[in-house]
């Protein structure tokens, strides 16, 4: 069970380019449950991946996993619990280090590094079968720089790496948005894929109206720093991409309902 | 695909050369549907320059019939030859073919079905004919629901009222087994010819209908409401006769009250939109609690939404419409003032739907609603308002062409406030 | 001969120092130019120990830990107050060059006559070849101590290296090299990348203070100057290293600073030889880490360019 209560930061403060970026988030993901967020740009809902994430501390509000409150944990010590894959496919995995380099620091998440030898053959074995259920001939280059792969070969490898040890709470930042339509698509069924599998608690940001109808069990729709709507159970069910579209097309009729326009309203309405 | 359109009068010949197949169909009936806005309800197609034609193409062609039957236009296909007329013919549609004899007919057709025009005049490009439907026509206007606007709704504001074909209005109110059922859902409706719309108080855009089948006749419990019945005295009909003209909803009001020489009318219109500016309720003002401000800003916001542009551009809206010029036979919660035309106050709701083409001449309202609702859902519903901002102004709701029946008004209840 | 020994010696201390500036510079990739302060403090803390009758071995080491202690000051301004990396490098290198004063007292300590880690080898070898102050070899006179000395620091260069090598591919290893190229990657495996970088700060700084250590052992003085421009000599010697060897295993990385440095003294030996002003070298350096910089991209617009306006042929 994740809890966020009563989350808000704001950057810079006190200043002309003050951002209220969160506005109070009350948020429970139960356990298993593959939840979306999505919104507008600026609605806050990366702000809201990163404050769980331990990117920043918020101003006030907790964070807390399984009940312990991880609000003041810094971003690495979070790892333990969490596992990431960030929008950017360069962001997840180091460049001039091979595959399996990569992937031998992600089995140790959140644990001691020792003196020991990173890569004995028998962890390379390891990796390169579970490479292997991938389906993307990567288990032969398991020497071969990341830097040389796809962008959508490497996420898809950041994907395993998050999930290598299973965090109890997995976060998607847009992690399909930089992507090819194809690998994009492969992606997002490897992603909903382990999340089955592993039964794993899940929050992903998008911009994919259509993922987030398709993937999560649960959308959450942010606006100006703050949760204006849920879709859960039947509802989510019942869901399609044009309700989304409606329903942020409300929104942004919301905003035009200013003082002006209630005036003329309140002389028509007597 | 390349198409010329010839215009012959009220008939119009479309050369369309290359291929009719799933990749053009849409904008080969797009193009063809611009034709019809225009007025002509006489459709040919010069089929000599198309080479392919496809069950897409078929079933393009079988819609454009359709519609132009509905409005009883005409349509046909001439100068098919090969492959073309090979495919129309074992498929069956040889009545799609046509002769080009007929084209050579001097005489246009559909003069001869058309009712006399009893008085065409243009005013700001656009043509206005008006129609003679009966003299002594006039409605009988009805209010019922005595809620008072923007206060907690009590059990003794509700009143159910049915809506046969003969009746039309518009209101607040919602279906229900009583008034309690409906309490939740209650939102802003549109009725007439037997159709009901009404938007469902969840938030939601999209309204929710009911029609008139068989003994089943839609009932609404309504907590504001202006109902009109009897006979109408004038049918307005207008057009734009200058390209990107359009008429005004004030400006109409006023045609309509000139045309029906009275200073309080009804009307119902179908008209194909240019913008529509109005508002809705977003929640049921059956959940308004004492404590809330449903009339403060912000909290207005989560009563109310505004259109924030001029919306539905091209749909066909089905608006109802209360109007009268000062002093009013009605209180102020029913009809107010027009920021355009002060001494005018009106009340006007639209329903709004894809855009179907209305017949020529003198249609008869009920069967051109029903067609409208035909295998089409509503898609918005509006309470039409004026907005008179200096500079950010959307305006008022404005519409390209349609048909208006109209009559003058007669009020039987005083309601009490 | 004897430009071609002390070629190699000095070649095979400052790969020390060349280990230190790739550990920051590539793998940190941190450019920290702590390196002139560190290595003269190495220096000086070693003659220091050596004039107080301090034995080799612990002079050597106390001066790698000082070079560390340099480091992890430069790491903490950073990590810890935000400076930037080139100013916190600064503001240590200024300091340490009054602490270098400090230390030694003076601008200048020479360490005639005090044992240095080479003189055990030396001994023996001495022994071995009966007294005899010189050795010959392919038939040129070599005298024992430098000889000796040649001996001591390939070994422990050599030693180092394999160290460093193997450190490198172990989890911490795997974890610091990862740390300067993606630190929100390794944030999000749960590494603290602010104190793997100052962990490889010091590991940095403490090679460049043994080298230090070793430099002034071998020149027999520790000069409060010795330390202006290293930090440039060592990335120049990486550079040449990176020609070398295709770069990329942390093995093959390692053994081409090493091959680097010491090419890049053979050619400041034969450029003096040849009668290159010593005043002129830093310059001459400068120009070629410049050089090294900028022509690899300069050439490939070039090799472009050409290639378009081939093309339009």
């Amino acid at each position: 069970m994740i809890s966020i209560r009563n989350l808000k930061k704001t950057f810079f403060p006190d200043t002309p380019n003050e951002v209220r970026a969160l506005r109070g988030i009350d948020l429970d993901i139960p356990d298993g449950c593959f939840t979306a967020v999505i919104g507008s740009n600026g609605s806050g809902k990366s702000t809201l991946l990163n404050a769980v994430a331990g990117t920043f501390f918020p101003d006030q509000g907790k964070v807390l996993i399984d009940g312990q409150d991880i609000t003041g944990w810094p971003e690495h010590r979070r790892a333990r619990l969490i596992g990431r894959v960030f929008q950017n496919p360069f962001a997840g995995t180091a460049a001039d280090m091979t595959i399996a380099e990569n992937i031998v620091m992600a089995m140790r998440r959140g644990c001691r590094r020792g003196l020991g030898l990173a890569l004995r053959p028998s962890v390379r074995d390891a990796i390169a079968d579970r490479i292997r259920s991938l389906n993307m001939g990567l288990e032969d280059r398991l020497g071969n720089p990341i830097g040389t792969l796809s962008g959508g070969q490497r996420q898809a490898l950041t994907l395993l790496m998050a999930t290598w040890l299973r965090p109890r709470l997995l976060l998607l930042d847009e992690h399909t948005a930089a992507l090819d339509p194809k690998s994009a698509a492969q992606v997002a069924e490897l992603t909903l894929d382990i999340i089955r599998r592993e039964k794993l608690t899940a929050l992903m940001v998008t911009h994919s109206m259509q993922q987030a109808v398709q993937l999560p069990d649960h959308i959450i729709m942010m606006h100006k720093g703050q949760i204006v709507r849920q879709f859960g159970g039947q509802e989510k069910a019942r869901v399609r991409v044009p309700d989304l579209l409606s329903a942020f097309d409300q929104l942004r009729r919301r905003e035009q309902l200013d003082e002006t326009v209630a005036d003329i309203i309140r002389s028509q309405y007597r | 695909m390349q198409i010329e359109t010839k215009i012959a009068g009220e008939r119009a010949i479309l050369s369309v050369s290359g291929r009719l197949d799933a990749s053009w169909a849409e904008h080969f009936h797009g193009t063809v549907q611009e034709t019809i806005r225009d007025g002509h309800h006489h459709v040919r197609i010069d089929a000599s320059g198309l080479d392919y034609l496809s069950s897409a193409g078929i079933r393009s062609l079988l819609r454009i019939q359709r519609e132009l039957t509905a409005v009883k236009g005409s349509f046909g296909i001439i100068r098919a030859a090969g492959f073309v007329a090979d495919t129309l013919r074992l498929s069956g549609l040889e009545q799609l073919m046509v002769d080009t004899a007929e084209l050579s007919d001097a005489e246009t057709p559909g003069h001869a079905d058309r009712a006399p025009v009893d008085a065409v005049q243009s005013v700001g490009g656009i043509r206005f004919e008006t129609h003679l439907l009966a003299a002594q026509g006039k409605i009988t206007a009805r209010s019922a629901g005595r809620w008072n606007t923007w206060s907690p709704v009590l059990k003794v504001d509700a009143e159910e009222i049915s809506f046969p074909k003969t009746v039309f209005g518009l209101g607040i109110g919602a279906p229900g087994n009583d008034a309690d059922a409906a309490r939740t859902r209650f939102g802003e409706f549109v009725a007439a010819a037997g159709h009901v719309a009404w938007l469902p108080g969840d938030g939601s855009d999209t309204p929710d209908y009911l029609e008139q089948a068989e003994r089943f006749v839609p009932r609404l419990h309504v907590i504001q409401s202006l109902t009109g019945e009897g006979d109408f005295s004038h049918l307005i009909r207008f057009s734009p006769e200058e390209k990107g003209a359009c008429l005004n909803l004030s400006d109409l009001f006023l045609r309509i009250l000139q045309t029906t020489r009275s200073n309080a009318a009804a009307m119902v219109g179908l008209a194909e939109v240019e913008g529509l500016v109005g508002t809705a309720l977003s929640r049921s003002p059956g959940l308004i609690q004492p404590s809330d401000r449903p009339s403060d800003f912000p909290e207005m916001r989560n009563w109310l939404s505004f259109s924030g542009e001029r919306i539905h551009r091209q749909a066909q809206a089905l608006v109802v419409a209360f109007l009268s010029r000062d002093p009013s036979p009605f209180p102020a919660s029913q009809l107010s003032p027009l920021a355009s035309q002060p001494e005018l106050r009106a009340h006007a709701h639209a329903v709004i739907l894809p855009y179907r083409p209305l017949q020529q001449g003198v249609p008869a309202l009920e069967p051109a609603v029903r067609s409208l609702f035909e295998d089409n859902e509503p898609a918005g519903l509006l309470h039409l308002i004026e907005d008179g901002r200096p500079a950010v102004g959307l305006g008022q709701s404005a519409f390209i062409r349609g048909a208006c029946w109209c009559a003058p008004l007669h009020v039987e209840k005083e309601p009490t406030v | 001969m004897t430009l071609v020994i002390g070629a190699f010696t000095i070649g095979f201390i400052l790969s020390l120092l060349s280990m230190g500036v790739w550990i920051s510079f590539r793998i940190m990739r941190f450019c920290d130019i702590t390196v002139d302060g560190s290595i003269t403090l190495g220096a000086s803390v070693a003659a220091v120990m050596l004039i107080h009758g301090g034995s080799p071995w612990p002079a050597t080491l106390a001066a790698t830990l000082a070079g560390g202690a340099a480091g992890f000051a430069t790491g903490v301004l950073h990590t810890r107050f935000k400076i930037q990396q080139l100013l916190a490098g600064i503001l240590v290198m200024t300091a340490l060059y009054s602490v270098n004063l400090r230390v030694m007292g003076r601008s200048n300590v020479p360490l005639s006559d005090v044992e240095n880690i080479a003189t055990p080898v030396a001994k023996l070898l001495a022994r071995g070849s009966g007294g005899a102050d010189s050795l010959s070899l392919l038939g040129w006179p070599v005298p024992v101590q430098d000889a000796a000395m040649l001996i001591t620091v390939l070994v422990l260069t050599a030693l180092v290296a394999l160290l460093i090598r193997f450190f490198l591919v172990t989890h911490l290893g795997t974890a610091l090299r990862a740390t300067g190229e993606n630190p929100q990657m390794v944030r999000a495996q749960g590494v603290n990348n602010q104190s793997m970088l100052v962990f490889g700060l010091v590991c940095s700084n403490a090679l460049i203070g043994m080298a230090g250590a070793l430099l002034a052992q071998y020149q027999g003085f520790a000069d409060v100057q010795m330390g202006i421009g290293m930090m440039v000599w060592g990335l120049a010697s990486i550079i040449i290293g990176e020609a070398l060897v295709a770069r990329c295993t942390p093995g093959f990385a390692l053994c081409g600073a090493i091959m680097g440095t010491i090419l890049f003294r053979l050619l400041v030996a034969i450029a003096l030889r040849w009668g290159l002003n010593p005043n002129d070298l830093k310059l001459v350096t400068a120009a070629f880490v410049f050089a090294a910089l900028v022509l690899p991209d300069g050439l490939k617009y070039f090799a472009r360019k050409r290639f378009k306006e081939g093309s339009h042929d």
